[in-house]
């Protein structure tokens, strides 16, 4: 019996008490995929709120300053008054804007990072939709947002909103190929498409006390993706498409209020679910020992994470164009072949 | 053949010329742009993300502050010159002072020259905490930033105490300063220079052996000794390029000969080059602070008749005198006609800043966008004083 079917029992009865009809189960499938979507939206768009309060936070601390502290506990709800004053903002539209592809882009940037969560294993039993091809999922809706970044480029009629969108737009062809091929490597280990399977097959102890996670065998892969992972949502090493220095602010120069809002959000929940997707298919996702639940396991190492990339972005200058590209295309490429010729190694003799 | 391309989001603007494959696109960088460090306009004639042509223009910020000189006694083109480098205040105060002293053969007191030094080499600092971190911020890095402008509030704070001020000093007279240091201000400046000091090496350590800071700074901008001697550029950006030329040397003023200081240089002439010499100079200018310190004199910090309101009744003798000081940005020297009146007839600067901006076309063409915004960012100009 699964899910739906008990909770369409459930409604059943419910109704049965009130003396209303039995409805029919799509009914039920339809309230719960509003719910589900929802509260997707919903978890996805808050964390991604709330990781703007912790960045600021930590990037205070690394500039010995002490951030925003006077909303809310600590300064937590910083970003509902943020999101506040953005809502309220004057919703700019320059005038010769492309007005579709300006209205539209940031929201071909924001529903795919939050519809990637998706398939995202937060435990052994929370999981919004456990797709059976979703690491395939995942890596084709991630894609998008540079589709997104390029419209906005295009659409703002701005010279330096078009040299951001390019530049975003070439990054992005420069890591998505290693990104996917260490993904596949993942797969080919994994022997199944489900994110779910992932984490199930990182289970378990090397001698006892060594966990079998994916990024001790896949050492290059795993940092093939975090690289790639920086590259992807655009902070500091490698937010070209942004750079704030050279093209003013690149590819969201001429947005205003909310519509600059979700190009923010979207980043920080980008963020987020990376480095969620990195622990996930490295880092044993919400395998632990078991003095603390599966969900506490994956934040935190989530978390773990999330803190390494803030680090990064706080401390390292910008690469040149040309230089990241050289990287990725003539060092990440092929390295990342490698590593994929080293999982296919592995699965021949039988270690996976 | 020129031909017109109309590049279209919605009958745009844009226009492209040029042959074939080659197109080209006018760019104006600033007066508003976060990197152009203040309202400098560069035109940038693109291909691609290259540049073809750099052209800065400049005038955004300028308030005629030669023809303001002729208007008013001689003293009281002291408080203007704060506004011209407005980062390094002491220093347009210095030039000042010295063309002043030379033209009028003033005696400077000892204690004067000392208190000179330590505040100079003070500015000298802050100016520098201030290249570090925006030469940061341009090249994305966000926490030096803060660092830098934590270290150089120390230093304001100092010369705040000092003089009462904390950008526009108007700290030096004719023949000397205006006040003596308070009561116990040399200790706090020692203990302040060794805290900075040990920051200083957290700041080396964070910048200078940062792999992808060298990746973005060395071979770029790259500049001769010739040609910087050629277009008259002076300070860091002359020392990077390998030439041993200081004014507190080769042409010392104050009590600079009994100083004890190396002049850094660099051999390479690129932004890596500028940065090293900048960052380097810091050490020496905590060496010269606490020489300075140890030797401080007592005594008048005034010379005889030019104390109090005698001051602006000053008539300097009938001639002419270019007084010159190595400045951390630059040499500033300032050039004086008097025609024995109250009031100037001729003040004509010339700025550091402005001198080594013309260099900017040489370092950037044939380079892209980013490498722009550095090697503008390494010649470390300040607006206030190109435009004047």
């Amino acid at each position: 019996m699964t899910f739906i079917d008990q909770l369409h029992s459930f409604l059943g009865d419910v109704a049965a008490q009130f003396g209303l009809p039995e409805m029919p189960l799509i009914v039920t499938k339809l309230v719960w995929w509003l719910v589900a979507s929802v509260l997707l939206f919903t978890v996805a768009l808050t964390i991604g709120g709330l990781f703007t309060w912790v960045f600021r936070r930590l990037f205070a601390f690394f500039g010995l300053r002490k951030g925003p502290n006077r909303v809310g506990p600590e300064g937590m709800l910083q970003f509902l008054a943020d999101g506040i004053k953005l809502l309220t903002k004057e919703d700019l539209l320059p005038s010769k804007a492309d007005k579709w592809t300006y209205r539209l882009a940031p929201y071909v940037v924001v529903v795919p990072f939050v519809l990637a969560w998706a398939p995202l294993p937060w435990s052994d039993v929370i999981i919004f939709s456990n797709l059976a091809y979703g690491v395939v999922f995942i890596l084709a809706v991630s894609a998008l947002p540079p589709l997104g970044e390029l419209m906005a480029a295009w659409g703002s009629n701005n010279k330096y909103s078009m040299y951001g969108g390019i530049r975003a737009a070439a990054l992005d062809f420069s890591y998505e190929i290693p990104l996917v091929i260490s993904a596949a490597s993942i797969v080919l280990l994994v022997g199944g498409l489900d994110t779910q399977g992932a984490v199930m097959a990182q289970q378990g102890y090397w001698f006892g006390f060594i966990p079998k996670w994916f990024v001790f065998p896949q050492i290059i892969g795993a940092f093939i993706f975090f690289v790639s992972l920086l590259a992807k949502t655009g902070i500091i090493p490698t937010d070209l498409g942004e750079s704030e220095s050279e093209l003013i602010s690149g590819l969201t120069t001429e947005y205003s209020g909310m519509r600059f809002g979700f190009f923010f959000v979207a980043m920080f929940s980008g963020i987020f679910f990376l480095s969620a997707l990195t622990v996930t298919f490295f880092f044993g996702g919400w395998t632990g020992p078991g003095f603390l639940p599966p969900l506490v396991w994956f934040l935190l190492k989530t978390f773990g994470l999330v803190f390494l990339v803030f680090w990064i972005w706080v401390t390292l200058p910008r690469f040149r164009v040309d230089q990241f590209l050289n990287y990725a295309w003539k060092t990440l490429f092929p390295l990342s072949i490698l590593n994929l010729v080293i999982a296919v190694a592995l699965k021949v003799w039988g270690v996976y | 053949m020129q031909e017109q391309v109309k590049v279209a989001a919605r009958g745009t603007t844009w226009t492209l010329e040029g042959e074939g494959r080659e197109r080209f696109m006018d760019l104006n960088m600033g007066p508003q742009h976060p990197s152009t460090h203040g309202v400098l306009r560069l035109k940038l004639h693109l291909n691609g993300e290259v540049v073809e042509r750099c052209e800065p223009v400049l005038g955004y910020l300028h308030r005629a502050k030669e023809k303001i000189a002729e208007k008013g006694q001689w003293i009281k083109f002291m408080p203007i010159t704060d506004r011209m480098d407005y980062i390094a205040g002491i220093y347009n105060n210095w030039g000042y002072a010295r063309a002043m002293e030379e033209l009028h053969e003033i005696e400077v007191p000892e204690r004067a020259e000392y208190l000179r030094v330590v505040s100079g080499e003070l500015q000298r600092l802050a100016s520098h905490y201030l290249f570090l971190g925006t030469f940061g911020l341009d090249l994305g890095m966000i926490t030096p930033f803060f660092y830098s402008f934590g270290d150089r509030e120390k230093v304001l704070g100092l010369i705040e105490e000092l003089t009462g001020a904390r950008l526009t000093i108007t700290y030096f007279r004719f023949g000397g300063v205006k006040w003596d240091a308070p009561e116990g201000w040399f200790d706090r400046v020692e203990s302040t220079v060794d805290e900075l000091e040990a920051h200083h090496k957290e700041m080396w350590d964070l910048l200078v052996e940062n792999d992808i800071l060298n990746m973005r700074l060395r071979g770029v901008g790259v500049m001769t000794e010739e040609e910087a001697v050629s277009l008259g550029c002076t300070g860091p950006v002359l020392r990077a390029t390998g030439k041993e030329y200081d004014i507190r040397k080769d042409d010392p003023y104050g009590v600079y000969p009994r100083m004890r200081f190396d002049v850094p240089t660099e051999t390479t002439g690129d932004c890596y080059g500028r940065f090293m010499v900048r960052i380097r100079e810091m050490k020496e200018s905590f060496k010269i602070i606490r020489q300075a310190l140890r030797e401080m004199p007592d005594g008048p910090i005034i010379a005889k008749g030019f104390d109090g309101s005698k001051i602006i009744r000053t008539k300097p003798p009938n001639k002419e005198s270019y007084g010159r000081v190595e400045t951390p940005k630059g040499e500033l020297g300032f050039w004086l006609v008097s025609d024995n009146s109250m009031k100037p007839y001729r003040v004509k600067a010339r700025g550091h800043s402005f001198s080594n901006l013309h260099c900017l076309p040489l370092l950037v063409e044939g380079s892209t966008i980013a490498d722009t915004v550095v090697s503008l960012a390494s010649l470390d100009i300040v607006l206030g004083d190109i435009d004047r």
